[in-house]
């Protein structure tokens, strides 16, 4: 580019461009309404090119905008959704548009006259421009005001030259000073909205808002004016700061036949609320209008309904219908566009980081200057700290962007890539908010387009094919994205033919990576994996799209670039779904702070699983096999990397050096006291268990790049500042593993089974009490661990209260509502505060064992008692799992009835209840539930729950057990969780509508609910909660089957 | 400073005196803590953090490989305008005064570059100049991130 200035110029045109293309895109789907926004959203970009590129002299491109724009004219204003092949030559002429933007120095060098000649060709159809009546429009505000709002007009572009173009405001220039309303003309087909909204869109400040109100209904034009007019006076009425606002109308077919209903709403009122006065105007009492003595003692035809704060007599008629009506009609209309957003440097916003950088040093050097200092000085300080904080955190957020701006691309060339393939496909993008790091959403740009492109050549078949399969011509691909955990998770899904199994084992031994016995072992999802491995690909031929085999190596290769991941799941015949997972920023990442030699490395957290604590004389110990040293890890060997050998040899490690490693570590120079600690990491694909002699705990940093002069050094991926001001390196993990060259245990583990199907595995907790039992409760269930000293505990009655945060909590001791054995006395206890309780309720612990991850197979009722899920061994031992849901009722008592029967069945209640409730009305007969879920303990939990409010519960595992039962018995509600093997919920649910299941389904999910909400309802569940939450759970279920809150049937 | 005459900060390290032109110069501060990068070369002293900028060490001596034994360590840390490398510095015993040379005093004195001393630091030292009690070294910066890297790349070629 010639001229920074242009710049500015090149960026904004590329924006309207996408603006316009994505309108166009999204015509072939509107409807009636929607097609009026949308040429007037591309309308406006295309005349602010216009402007634009005359305003800087760029004319190839001010003419084929004009061209473009005058071939969008003839479309607005209602008269229909150009036809295909005219979106067709407009999208061909933002092409033309994009291409001489992209190359603005030569864009005059452009030839574009065979695309205006097929645009004037287009053009020459318009229709006639022949006035179709003339308004008054009265504006509700001073002149003064009237003369910026209709010059911002004209700079949003929205209007011409002070034109609607389908409105002339020229003629009413003279009469402004002394008239507060102007003439304007209706030309061809136009609203009344349209005028009105061009006047809100224009009025950017916002200071007038919605008001005073006319009924229009079959008036001629003459009248529609004269009703205007009248309204003014009831305005005037109204005071001297009232809005009109109207309901659309299209004028195009004559005179309109429906109340046109206009609100009134004063702006300067002293309440909070606004008010709202409406007005119905008949078209026979027109005349009358003009003063509103002669409305209102009309009230047959004419209902005016004001609060008595506007209107000083207090109006007499009631409140009708009409001003329901009226308040409602309020929400169409369209907000007035502010500027809410700003172009920024990014240089900027990484000088503002620095900044804030700086910022939070000072402020921990105050901290600790001020430290022991009391008063106001403390105050001030605390309060830098928390505005630093806060600073921190907004200046972060500006580098965020919604991952929407990344999509927006794809629908274009999903489209054009269909076209050209001859396939029909549909591109359905979810959770376009979602946002992510500007750096990485650059970065995931071209797999993301990679991957697009794959699913529409390779995965979706031609229509042909598609029928014969018995699906829809038209493919989906389904491009979401949802936010979890610090991570931005991307599924790119097709309904495709899938990837055959066959075909990769094939390939797989075609390329001796595999012999056949060694594929008989390996699951489909690992047997997927293979297809990253570069030069793999299962396309029969090599299109001019994709197929060439290096694509999923460098998709792979870029994400993993991210510190993200990507895994493949395919159904042969339903099609492939490619999830990927990457960090929501690569600035800040969660790090586990460690130290080997007093000097502190930051861990990124990213590839934890665990970390085990080595204890001399513990359960584990580093063992050597012929140059490696190993720890086992439940059933595998772990590799063992030292960090401090890695940071003291600056070489790749050799077998010399490790054999020298092995020597220098022998077990017997272990003094005795010396406790380490292995981090678990994964990494590329491989495990291996990093040595480190401290754990300091877990830090966000902020990551700062290597030195450039640095960057050959590969076990390090950056540096940070620590709290304290100092630096610390961050371990690039892949880096220490290559260095050590370590490759780890078989990938097969590595990818992570227990990711991806969180419902089947659990992290736990396991802990005592008494000296002999061992306890287990999920980490979900589990909202923090409080350390107390048992001086602290209060005593009232047998009742026992510690304060926690200002609230009295009460403990529970295990034993005195449990079968089990008591606790001896010790000063420092733990404390559990168990989540989705609402009253404050501790559960008394007297040591944490660990945590474990584990799929929990639960035994029922081997302990018989109520307050136990059920037991599993763990490690070894026998551990119970606790029912929170059980001790809180029996501390609060807040389940519906104490008389629970200790069988939870809860035959009891049902009868105490129908006593209640009218019991002729009500057969005794107890809802019946079907609950489908893979996991054996959620399936047990819930089951309680549900049976506690007395409701007979049938369990099934999947969904086609789920769907098997539902032929074979009769249910009041389905109870469902999504994420199962064999039939997920989604799929579940849509089965059972298909085959016309009535029944209120309930989606009961980990999933977060924000994500998945409208996915659940399009699949026909009517409810969505979340696993684990009791109160929510219940009341939802009591609502779908009719129950009362508190009601027990 | 007239047309003919260059200012130089001066430093002395291992009782010798060495200077860098002063426009090169971002600031000198006292000492401040240094982080150790594990894997880099000798003369790299680490990872500093000045106001929330982190600053690439270097040792003076290190890299002049001048004689270390007795000698106190560095104090103080010289930075660099980004003109000059990207964000580094150099670690010196004592920074001395700003010295200000005739052109023509140490044009005269450029033929006296091989006398100095220094083994292994080509193109580190631009020229020598006569100071009235003493001689002053005049380095180049520009060369001590390259040095780095070469020395870098040359290990991990082994």
């Amino acid at each position: 580019m010639t001229d920074s200035r242009y710049a500015d110029f090149v960026l904004e045109s590329r924006e309207h461009l996408q603006v316009f293309e994505q309108s166009m895109l999204a015509l072939e789907k509107a409807n009636g309404g929607e097609v009026a926004d949308l040429i007037d959203a591309s309308f406006r970009v295309v005349h602010s090119l216009k402007g634009n590129s005359g305003f800087l002299g760029f004319h190839a491109v001010q003419k084929l905008s004009h061209a473009t724009e005058e071939v969008l004219e003839n479309y607005r204003g209602g008269n229909g959704a150009p036809p295909n092949h005219v979106v067709e030559l407009l999208l061909i002429a933002i092409d033309g548009l994009a291409a001489m933007i992209e190359d603005l120095d030569h864009s005059d060098s452009h030839d574009v006259s065979a695309l205006l000649e097929r645009l004037r060709a287009i053009e020459t159809h318009r229709t006639s421009q022949q006035p179709f009546a003339e308004l008054r429009l009265h504006l509700p505000m001073p002149p003064a005001s009237v003369l910026p709002m209709l010059r911002s007009l004209d700079a949003t572009s929205s209007v011409r030259g002070f034109h609607l173009p389908s409105i002339d405001f020229t003629k009413h220039v003279s009469a402004w000073p002394q008239l507060h309303w102007f003439d304007c003309k209706l030309v061809a087909a136009s609203s009344l909205f349209e005028v009105k909204r061009a006047l809100v869109n224009a009025n950017r400040d916002r200071t007038w808002s919605e008001l005073g109100a006319v009924d229009l209904t079959g008036m001629s034009l003459s009248e529609l004016t004269n009703a205007l007019e009248a309204n003014t006076s009831l305005t005037d009425k109204f005071g001297k700061a009232t809005d009109l606002l109207y309901e659309p109308v299209d004028f195009s077919v004559g005179a309109p036949k429906a109340p046109i209903l206009c609100v009134a709403r004063k702006r300067e009122s002293s309440e909070s609320q606004p008010h709202y006065a409406s007005t119905r105007i008949e078209p026979s009492t027109v005349a009358e209008e003009r003063s509103v003595d002669s409305a209102v003692p009309a009230p047959a035809t004419t209902a005016i309904v004001l609060p008595p704060a506007i209107v000083p007599p207090p109006a007499e008629q009631p409140p009708t219908r009409e001003s329901v009506v009226a308040a409602k009609s309020l929400e169409p209309i369209v907000p007035s566009e502010k500027i809410t957003s700003l172009r920024i440097q990014v240089d900027l916003l990484d000088r503002l980081m620095t900044l804030v950088g700086e910022l939070t040093l000072v402020r921990n050097q105050s901290l600790l200057a001020f430290g022991e200092i009391d008063g106001t000085p403390r105050a001030i300080i605390q309060r830098l700290n928390s505005v630093t904080s806060e600073l921190q955190e907004t200046v972060l957020k500006t580098r965020m962007q919604p991952v929407g701006n990344l999509f927006g691309r794809f629908p274009r060339m999903v489209r054009d890539l269909g076209r050209q393939l001859g396939k029909q496909v549909e591109l359905v993008m979810i959770g376009q908010e979602v946002e992510l790091d500007k750096t990485v959403l650059e970065q995931l740009s071209d797999p993301l387009t990679h991957l697009i492109r794959n699913s529409t050549d390779h995965g979706l078949e031609t229509p042909e094919v598609r029928q014969q399969a018995g699906k829809s011509a038209v493919g989906k691909i389904t491009l979401s994205a949802t936010a979890a955990d610090g991570q931005v998770i991307i599924e790119i899904r097709d309904d495709g033919r899938g990837i055959d199994p066959n075909a990769v084992r094939a390939k797989l031994v075609a390329l001796g990576i595999k012999t056949e016995a060694e594929l008989q072992r390996i699951s489909s999802k690992e047997l997927y994996s293979y297809i990253l491995l570069p030069g793999f690909s299962t396309a029969k031929q090599v299109s001019d799209v994709s197929g060439r085999g290096v694509g999923m190596d460098v998709v792979k290769t870029n994400i993993e670039r991210l510190e993200g991941s990507l895994t493949i799941d395919s159904k042969p015949g339903f099609g492939t779904s490619i999830i990927l997972r990457v960090p929501l920023t690569l600035a800040i990442i969660p790090c586990l702070i460690v130290t080997v030699s007093d000097e502190r490395f930051a861990v990124p957290q990213r590839g934890l699983e665990e970390i085990i604590c080595l204890h001399p004389g513990g359960r584990g110990a580093i063992e050597h096999s012929y140059d490696e040293e190993l720890f086992r890890l439940r059933d595998t060997l772990l590799p063992v990397v030292r960090l401090k050998e890695v940071l003291h040899r600056n070489s790749v490690f050799d077998a010399a050096t490790k054999a020298q490693i092995m020597i220098d570590n022998a077990p017997k120079d272990r003094s005795p006291d010396c406790i380490e600690y292995i981090l678990v990491l994964r990494t590329n694909g491989r495990k291996f268990g990093l040595l480190v002699s401290d754990v300091r705990g877990t830090e966000e940093v902020v990551v700062k790049p290597m030195h450039p002069s640095l960057k050959k050094i590969g076990i390090f991926a950056g540096a940070t500042l620590m709290g304290d001001g100092k630096v610390a390196l961050i371990a690039n993990i892949d880096g220490i593993a290559e260095h050590a060259d370590c490759y780890g245990t078989e990938p097969t583990e590595s990818s992570g089974k227990k990711e991806r199907d969180p419902a089947e595995v659990h992290r736990i907790l396991l802990f005592e009490f008494g000296p002999k039992e061992q306890f287990a409760l999920p980490l979900v269930q589990i909202r923090r661990i409080e350390s107390i000293s048992m001086d602290q505990v209060e005593q009232v009655g047998n009742q026992s209260f510690i304060t926690i945060e200002g609230v009295a909590t009460r403990i529970v001791q295990l034993d005195k509502y449990l079968n089990v054995s008591g606790c001896e006395s010790k000063s420092n206890m733990h404390l559990l505060l168990p989540k989705f309780v609402a009253e404050p309720m501790g559960i008394l612990v007297s040591r944490i064992v660990d945590t474990d991850t584990l799929a929990i197979d639960l035994q029922e009722a081997s302990v018989e008692d109520p307050g136990i899920l059920g037991t599993a061994i763990v490690r070894g031992k026998l551990s119970l799992f606790i029912d929170t849901q059980f001790l809180r009722e029996k501390l609060f008592g807040t389940l519906p009835d104490e008389a629970i029967s200790d069988d939870g069945k809860g035959a009891m209640p049902m009868q105490a209840s129908d006593r209640r409730t009218s019991p002729s009305a009500r057969p005794v007969v107890k809802p019946h539930v079907l609950l489908v879920d893979d996991t054996p303990f959620f399936r047990e939990v819930v089951k309680r729950y549900f049976e506690r409010i007395g409701l007979t519960v049938t369990t099934a595992v999947d969904g086609i057990d789920g769907l098997q039962k539902l032929d074979s018995e009769k249910f009041d509600l389905v109870v469902s969780d999504i994420e199962m093997p064999n039939m997920n919920g989604w799929e579940f649910c849509m089965a059972a509508r298909e085959r016309g299941c009535q029944t209120p389904f309930l989606a009961l999910t980990s999933l977060s609910k924000h994500e998945n909400a409208s996915k659940a309802s399009e699949c026909g569940f009517d409810q969505f909660e979340e696993k684990l939450d009791h109160d929510r759970l219940v009341g939802s279920v009591r609502n779908l089957l009719g129950m009362e809150q508190g009601e027990a049937r | 400073m007239t047309g003919d005459e260059a200012l130089f900060c001066t430093f002395e390290a291992a009782g010798r005196l060495f200077g860098v032109p002063i426009e090169d110069i971002k600031e000198v501060t006292a000492e401040v803590h240094c982080t150790g990068i594990p894997h880099s070369p000798d003369c790299v002293r680490g990872y500093v953090n000045i106001r929330g900028q982190i600053i690439l060490a270097l040792d003076l001596k290190r890299l002049l490989k001048l004689p270390l034994d007795s000698e106190p360590e560095a104090k103080r840390l010289v930075i660099f305008k980004q003109v000059v490398g990207p964000a580094f510095g150099l670690l010196v015993d004592e920074v001395g005064e700003i010295a200000t040379v005739s052109k023509s005093n140490f044009a005269a004195n450029q033929s006296v570059h091989s006398s100095v001393p220094v083994h292994g630091a080509h193109g580190l030292v631009d020229r020598v100049c006569r100071l009235e009690k003493q001689l002053l070294v005049v380095l180049n910066p520009r060369k001590f991130l390259p040095l780095i890297e070469n020395e870098l790349s040359s290990k991990s070629s082994i």
